[in-house]
């Protein structure tokens, strides 16, 4: 009977430790680490609001073909060449992100016109590949930059006031 | 007398029955001889050398997605990415012993969120190259870790971080 029940403890002893061994066992061969995962939500460049002024010609007198050479530089003033003219550049005020860097791109181009004709646009204005803008200090208000269309005007463009739209897309870049 | 004679010869008998029976019993042992082998290999070990950044990017709408896959490309389905923004694949130093080859766990779904405090985007689809099984190879591999955030919604703009573990061990 006594070795009867120092048989069973025995048993009961060498399973455990066969068991805490193999638990043991198994933990010892494994090894994990962790990284960490992030992201940045910016706001959605859903559209641009044209803010004023928008771009005017109030007044110009060419004499010669080419006279009037209108860009809309970085800093929302226009050169000109040629010629005698009053204007005003426009200025884009993004909704979205204003963190995010962003590409100005010329969508479209209407040329200027009204009842007496139309003032032509040179050429197709660019429509990709303008510098990338990066919006600072608050950011609602970003200009194009650098070039974004150009119009010559010659000697035979009748007098008149002209009005007409273009459009500007911004994506993320 | 005579009967102590008897008493004497019997027990040298029962004595020489004995050892004759001790002396055939060893006589039926044998023994073999075995080896005993046993390798120790360099324990398994994994480290973070790079974290997994799925970048900048806009959302409008419960559902949209932005993934990275486990060689670290950037794809979107209704968010809009901001290129510039920098996304990468996680990536794990992998070491070991040998050419061993090796398990490897990864988070379940649902298990893994990203937060910025306020809102709260879910990780999951998780990737990895290799994937599944690992092979060493002098001892080392290099593990990377892909995966989808979903959207839940207009979220608030800002940094989100969270964190994971990737497990490994020795098949």
């Amino acid at each position: 009977m006594r070795d009867l029940k120092q048989s069973a403890l025995t048993f009961v002893l060498v399973s455990a430790f066969v068991f805490w061994g193999g638990i043991m066992g198994g933990n010892s061969y494994a090894a994990s680490a962790s990284s960490s995962a992030s992201a940045t939500v910016v706001g959605n460049p859903v559209s641009l609001d044209d803010a004023t002024p928008g771009l005017s010609v109030s007044t110009f007198v060419g004499d010669s073909t080419g006279d009037l050479l209108i860009r809309i530089p970085g800093d929302g003033l226009c050169a000109t060449s040629g010629g005698t003219n009053d204007v005003t550049a426009p200025s884009f005020a993004a909704i979205g992100d204003e963190s995010a860097r962003r590409t100005m791109t010329m969508a479209d181009f209407i040329a200027l016109s009204a009842g007496n004709g139309t003032l032509a646009s040179t050429a197709a204005p660019p429509t990709t590949g303008t510098t990338p803008v990066v919006c600072g200090g608050d950011g609602r208000v970003i200009k194009p930059s650098p070039t974004f269309s150009t119009i010559l005007v010659g000697p035979a463009t009748v007098s008149g006031p002209y009005a007409g739209t273009f459009s500007v897309t911004v994506v993320f870049n | 007398m005579r009967t102590n004679r008897s008493v004497f010869k019997f027990v040298l008998i029962a004595a020489l029955v004995l050892a004759g029976t001790a002396i055939s019993v060893n006589s039926y042992a044998a023994t073999a001889s075995s080896n005993a082998t046993a390798t120790v290999v360099t324990p398994i070990a994994i480290s973070n050398t790079q974290a997994l950044q799925f970048g900048s990017f806009s959302t409008s709408a419960t559902g949209q997605t932005v993934t990275i896959s486990a060689a670290g490309a950037r794809s979107s389905v209704g968010a809009i990415v901001v290129p510039a923004s920098t996304a990468t694949a996680a990536s794990f130093n992998v070491t070991g012993s040998g050419v061993l080859t090796y398990a490897i766990t990864l988070p379940s779904n649902g298990t893994v969120t990203i937060t910025n405090g306020t809102d709260t985007f879910a990780v999951n689809n998780f990737t990895s190259t290799p994937s599944g099984t690992g092979a060493l190879t002098a001892g080392a591999q290099t593990l990377t870790v892909g995966a989808t955030v979903t959207t839940a919604g207009t979220l608030s703009t800002g940094n989100y971080s969270g964190s994971f573990n990737v497990s490994v061990d020795y098949n």
